[in-house]
């Protein structure tokens, strides 16, 4: 990751929150996040036209092999997520899309797979990270957690009020290092 | 599996065409020609790295030879279109073939109607 991103990236999560006119600390669904970047969200049981063997393969049949796709048309950046998967998991597939917009990541590595007649585009591994980063903050701003560790409040708690899994709270709580922090102010 | 540019050949076919000319004067040449590359991305080119996509067709209108050319069978860019797409996709390394088909015709349905609805608003 680029020196000082990690820092930018919690108080970005806190910037977002009040521009949007909530607490620095409030949940936030990626959905309204998109809205305000003017980003537009689509489920592909959405898309005009779409065949029904299309949504059976993309939504049932093989549903765990992708997770987002996303392009730019006319200025306007356009994700389509895979809305079968579990709300937790789609909040974080969302905020991970939103990550590398907010982080002004431009896929540049190209490449195809047989048989998709697209021109793909990927980012790289430093781009991934940071935005693996930034999205988790954008679902679980650190201040967030703070709160909620004082709180002595569970994973499954905080992860049902910010729309998150249990996993992603315990690897915040881990990278923030929030739980050692209030161990410290206690004692 | 995962296919992309013939970057070896590329990169020897554009140092065979520069010849002794320095990468400065090359760069500047594209760019008065055709379109804005740098010569530190053509160094790089040299150098064995994959470029993006406009500086792919960039090099290539330079070199006065189709995409085509250094692209395999699988990687080829849709000619048959008006426009190319181009999409990012997070998904599982290798797909089955039927995946792949119905994420293709996802994107292109979904790019058409943001199309549509942009000449509406027109």
């Amino acid at each position: 990751m680029r020196k000082g991103f990690k820092k930018w990236s919690e108080q970005k999560s806190e910037d977002v929150r009040r521009d949007m006119g909530l607490q620095r600390y409030a949940p936030l669904h990626a959905a309204d996040l998109a809205k305000q970047l003017k980003i537009q969200i689509i489920s592909p049981q959405h898309i005009p036209n779409i065949s029904q063997t299309t949504l059976n393969q993309l939504l049932f049949k093989d549903n765990s092999s992708w997770s987002a796709a996303s392009f730019q048309f006319d200025g306007q950046f356009i994700v389509i997520h895979n809305s079968s998967h579990a709300p937790s998991r789609i909040e974080s597939d969302l905020m991970h899309e939103i990550a590398h917009k907010l982080s002004d990541h431009r896929p540049t590595k190209i490449h195809s797979l047989d048989g998709i007649d697209i021109p793909l585009r990927s980012y790289d591994d430093e781009q991934e990270e940071e935005a693996k980063w930034l999205g988790a903050c954008l679902q679980i701003p650190r201040c967030a957690l703070l709160y909620c560790a004082y709180r002595a409040m569970e994973n499954e708690e905080i992860a049902r009020i910010y729309f998150a899994s249990p996993s992603l709270v315990l690897y915040r709580r881990n990278v923030t290092g929030v739980d050692l922090q209030v161990r410290r102010t206690k004692f | 599996m995962a296919s992309s540019i013939n970057i070896r050949k590329l990169s020897e076919e554009l140092r065979a065409h520069r010849g002794n000319r320095p990468l400065r004067e090359i760069a500047g040449e594209i760019s008065t020609k055709i379109g804005k590359v740098s010569a530190s991305t053509l160094s790089r080119i040299e150098q064995g790295k994959i470029p993006d996509l406009d500086t792919f067709v960039k090099v290539c209108k330079w070199l006065g030879v189709d995409t085509d050319r250094f692209l395999d069978s699988s990687s080829r860019l849709p000619t048959n279109t008006p426009e190319v797409i181009e999409a990012h996709l997070r998904a599982d390394k290798i797909l089955n073939p039927e995946t792949i088909s119905a994420l293709s015709e996802m994107i292109r349905l979904a790019y058409s109607d943001a199309k549509g609805r942009a000449s509406m608003e027109k």
